[in-house]
């Protein structure tokens, strides 16, 4: 069952196409990510998909009830509130019930690691931090749709293992993900299905069981025609 | 909604900028109240009650308007550039939401700045043994209020669209306009030409901001209040904030 469909998504700044006739859907309890180099249009993709900026043509399909989790790439907290009192904000804007949300924020916070920093000032918090307090947030609410842009982006290695087992953890769970990255193996680690985007345009697609004969770093040059600078770090 | 504006209201409180100027205020102000000043007016020095307290609120008013154009003019351009916006608008926020939340936090921010200013003129009261004035004294810093709530609302709304510098000079010109709206007034309504008409319509849309301060001294002093400008002013701060309704960047 289809979950999201995007259908010849184009955007425009001006005279540049940031997105260029983008096609793809997402199935139900897939995890699909999207691989491209930077300034590939992979985060203009997203906030066309979460409504954050306007179409300049295509369509984006998507049930009006489903509840969306996003998780930005360089999350922005107010500093002067605590990692609870931010996931107490984002609740608040949900509409949870005090009770709903406490339950939630105290099971996501422990999910993440977060539970003794809850009470600390977000000032504080390392990017590691942050980025798993921007996990924290996205999931909320308990969403049918996650998107994670660049997700394990500035963290450490460990940080990135269990960035990464978060995220199997909650494909098993029967999330829907989204993932967006540079990162090559954070994508081959994780995604059923990868879409590989360059120059705003769908530059090619594999599944799990392409992955079984060719590498996805292989199919990835082959897509983008070699010139292409991505990360490969693991 | 209300979480949006009490998250700005924090914020903008916790700014630098706000105990800086708010503490010069203070001194200020206890300075003027406890009739250590070397104030003279038309000659005489100022000592007694009736006197030091239209001067106290006209410098109250001073620094707290200045503060409600500090206070407000990042907070919108910050949620843009930090794009905190994302977080916000996902969540199924309206962007007029958004916007009037911050908004009215902003004008929280600026009220409760006006009300620190002026806790020394309470204790002025309590000092003199005028405790019956306290009222008054509140009511009159209220419609003074109307000022700083005025120059928060549009100084927040222009900088939905407008760059933060060109938002600060104009909220400062929006504030001595208001302030010389008498002079003003007379001086457009004496010339010609497009000019004048220009001028007259800018002034149209600008509060009268010494006689709300009028107004306010008046209801301290028990003279009698004349209610058209409080209520102009109020009308012209409804017009300001149903801006927030319609103003929104294309990109967030």
């Amino acid at each position: 069952m289809k979950i999201l469909e995007c259908s010849g998504l184009v955007k425009m700044y001006g005279k540049v196409k940031a997105v260029d006739g983008l096609s793809f859907s997402v199935e139900k309890g897939e995890l699909l990510g999207l691989l491209g180099p930077n300034g590939a249009g992979k985060t203009t993709t997203i906030k066309m998909i979460l409504g954050l900026t306007s179409l300049s043509g295509g369509k984006v399909i998507i049930d009006r009830d489903i509840k969306i989790g996003y998780s930005p790439e360089t999350p922005y907290f107010h500093l002067f509130l605590t990692g609870y009192e931010v996931m107490r904000f984002y609740s608040q804007l949900q509409k949870l019930d005090r009770r709903t949300a406490d339950r939630q924020i105290g099971r996501l916070l422990e999910l993440t690691g977060l539970s003794g920093a809850a009470g600390k000032k977000v000032k504080n918090y390392s990017k590691g931090m942050l980025q798993r307090l921007a996990f924290a947030q996205a999931l909320l609410g308990e969403p049918e749709l996650l998107i994670l842009d660049e997700p394990t982006s500035g963290l450490d290695a460990v940080g990135r293992i269990e960035m990464l087992g978060l995220i199997e953890r909650l494909k098993y769970e029967g999330k829907t993900i989204i993932i967006n990255s540079h990162i090559l193996s954070d994508i081959e680690k994780t995604a059923d299905r990868t879409i590989i985007i360059a120059n705003g345009r769908l530059a090619g697609m594999t599944g799990k069981n392409d992955l079984a004969c060719n590498s996805l770093e292989e199919l990835f040059v082959k897509a983008v025609g070699g010139v292409a600078h991505v990360g490969t770090d693991t | 909604m209300l979480a949006l504006i009490h998250n700005t209201f924090r914020e903008r409180i916790r700014g630098k900028t706000f105990y800086i100027v708010g503490f010069i205020g203070m001194v200020i102000m206890l300075f003027i109240t406890t009739g250590d000043s070397n104030l003279t007016i038309n000659g005489k020095k100022v000592t007694g009650f009736e006197q030091m307290v239209p001067v106290a609120l006209s410098i109250a008013g001073f620094v707290s308007n200045l503060l409600a154009v500090m206070v407000s003019l990042r907070t919108i351009p910050d949620e843009f550039e930090r794009k905190t916006t994302h977080l916000v608008l996902i969540r199924g926020i309206k962007p007029w939401q958004y916007m009037f939340s911050l908004t009215v936090g902003n004008i929280l921010a600026s009220l409760f700045c006006m009300f620190s200013l002026n806790a020394s003129l309470a204790i002025f009261c309590i000092a003199y043994g005028r405790l019956g004035l306290i009222i008054p004294a509140f009511l009159s810093v209220a419609i003074m209020g109307i000022n700083s709530m005025f120059l928060s609302a549009a100084v927040s709304v222009m900088s939905i669209k407008a760059p933060v510098y060109i938002t600060g000079i104009t909220g400062i010109f929006i504030y001595a306009a208001g302030i010389l709206h008498g002079v003003l007034d007379t001086l457009a309504n004496t010339a010609q030409g497009v000019g004048a008409v220009l001028a007259r319509a800018t002034l149209f849309l600008i509060p009268d901001f010494s006689a709300v301060q009028q107004q306010a001294s008046n209801v301290l002093t028990g003279a009698p209040i004349d209610p058209e400008p409080i209520l102009s002013s109020l009308i012209l701060l409804y017009l300001a904030m149903s801006l927030t309704f319609v103003l929104f960047r294309k990109e967030v």
